[in-house]
């Protein structure tokens, strides 16, 4: 008999999964009681291994987490808000407007239709510049209230 | 959608519906990868005490980084990725036993001398020839990462790729922390069969 063992890792390979053995490392594992011993060894562990209980949580982190989760959705939910500054802006500038209106016609009568439409144009570009800066301001805040989170919990 | 229909989702679906406010569907998620989070937080932490506190991290970093998921893993491969990172950092802060530092002293130089585990126990456990208890008090001999990718290889019999994934480990780390760890358990185990006639 080859009196070489097979190595430590060749075992375990054998007790895990089918190994490709060399003709040699076959014919020792044939003969020596020993390796073969040590094959049903590891298997026996493997096996035990799988049916160790499996750890679980003593505590219901379905509800741990879940009574959180909520709370960041709350910040998320909030972006109505910032349309209601709209609402209130928009019916009162249209009034203004109605009110104003000869006076506004007086004021612009004036102008060639060309200045009058990048006049408007740009009026209307600054304040939609003006809201998306709004909304990003306020996304970064809540970025960072999100990323504190934890420590506020 | 019925609430019993958010079995059926992907988890494209599911993450697509977290995205868009659904806390339900979150709560799926949590359903579905809390045993794959407690086998991690339970092999990498024996603090019980500290589970709670870690389980809620952990969840609560899923959802707030959920946008940036890719799906190049499982949705639940994701998340024990983070879950692993997670007691990762804890050990770390705790400055805790991470490598196999503890496992290669034993194997080297006192292979087959009773360590962590006190005698007292393992005697009590061979008297009553419970192999499993005497397992798994082998397990906490080994070191937290061999431990986690024992119960993560051989209990939740995920592949090669997935535990790398999880643990940013080469698949060679993977594989030789995995046959040092089986080699520990083996000699420990021979040792007190030996001593107690199990
Ligand atoms: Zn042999």
């Amino acid at each position: 008999m080859n009196q070489l063992h097979l190595s430590d890792q060749t075992l375990q390979l054998l007790a895990s999964q089918s190994v490709q053995l060399l003709p040699e490392e076959e014919a020792h594992l044939k003969s020596c009681a020993q390796c073969a011993a040590q094959v049903t060894a590891y298997t026996t562990l493997f096996g035990e291994l799988k049916l160790l209980p499996e750890p679980h949580f003593s505590f219901d982190v379905e509800a741990l987490v879940m009574e959180k989760i909520p709370v960041v959705k709350e910040h998320r939910t909030d972006k109505w808000w910032l349309w209601l500054p709209l609402l209130v802006i928009a019916p009162a500038g249209a009034t203004m407007g109605y009110v104003f209106r000869s006076q506004l016609n007086e004021l612009f009568s004036g102008l060639p239709g060309l200045e009058m439409a990048l006049g408007i144009t740009a009026s209307v570009c600054l304040l939609m510049l003006g809201a998306y800066d709004l909304v990003r301001n306020y996304n970064q805040r809540l970025k960072n209230i999100e990323n504190n989170f934890p420590s506020a919990t | 959608m019925k609430p019993s229909d958010l079995h059926l989702l992907s988890d494209l679906q599911l993450v697509d519906r977290i995205l868009g406010g659904d806390s339900q569907a979150f709560r799926l998620v949590v359903q579905r990868t809390e045993r794959l989070v407690a086998q991690i937080v339970g092999k990498m932490i024996t603090r019980k005490e500290d589970h709670p506190d870690l389980a809620q991290e952990i969840y609560l970093k899923a959802y707030r980084s959920l946008g940036g998921f890719r799906f190049q893993a499982r949705l639940s491969t994701w998340i024990a990725q983070i879950s692993y990172n997670t007691c990762f950092d804890y050990l770390r802060k705790k400055k805790l036993v991470l490598a196999g530092d503890l496992l290669e002293n034993q194997e080297e130089e006192h292979p087959l001398l009773p360590s962590a585990a006190d005698e007292g126990s393992i005697e009590k456990m061979m008297v009553q020839k419970d192999r499993a208890a005497l397992l798994e008090s082998c397990m906490q001999e080994l070191p937290p990462v061999q431990r986690t990718l024992v119960s993560l290889y051989h209990q939740q019999e995920l592949s090669y790729a997935e535990i790398c994934t999880i643990t940013n480990l080469p698949e060679g780390t993977v594989k030789n922390y995995l046959f040092r760890a089986r080699r520990q358990l083996q000699t420990r185990l021979l040792h007190l069969h030996k001593k107690g006639d199990l």
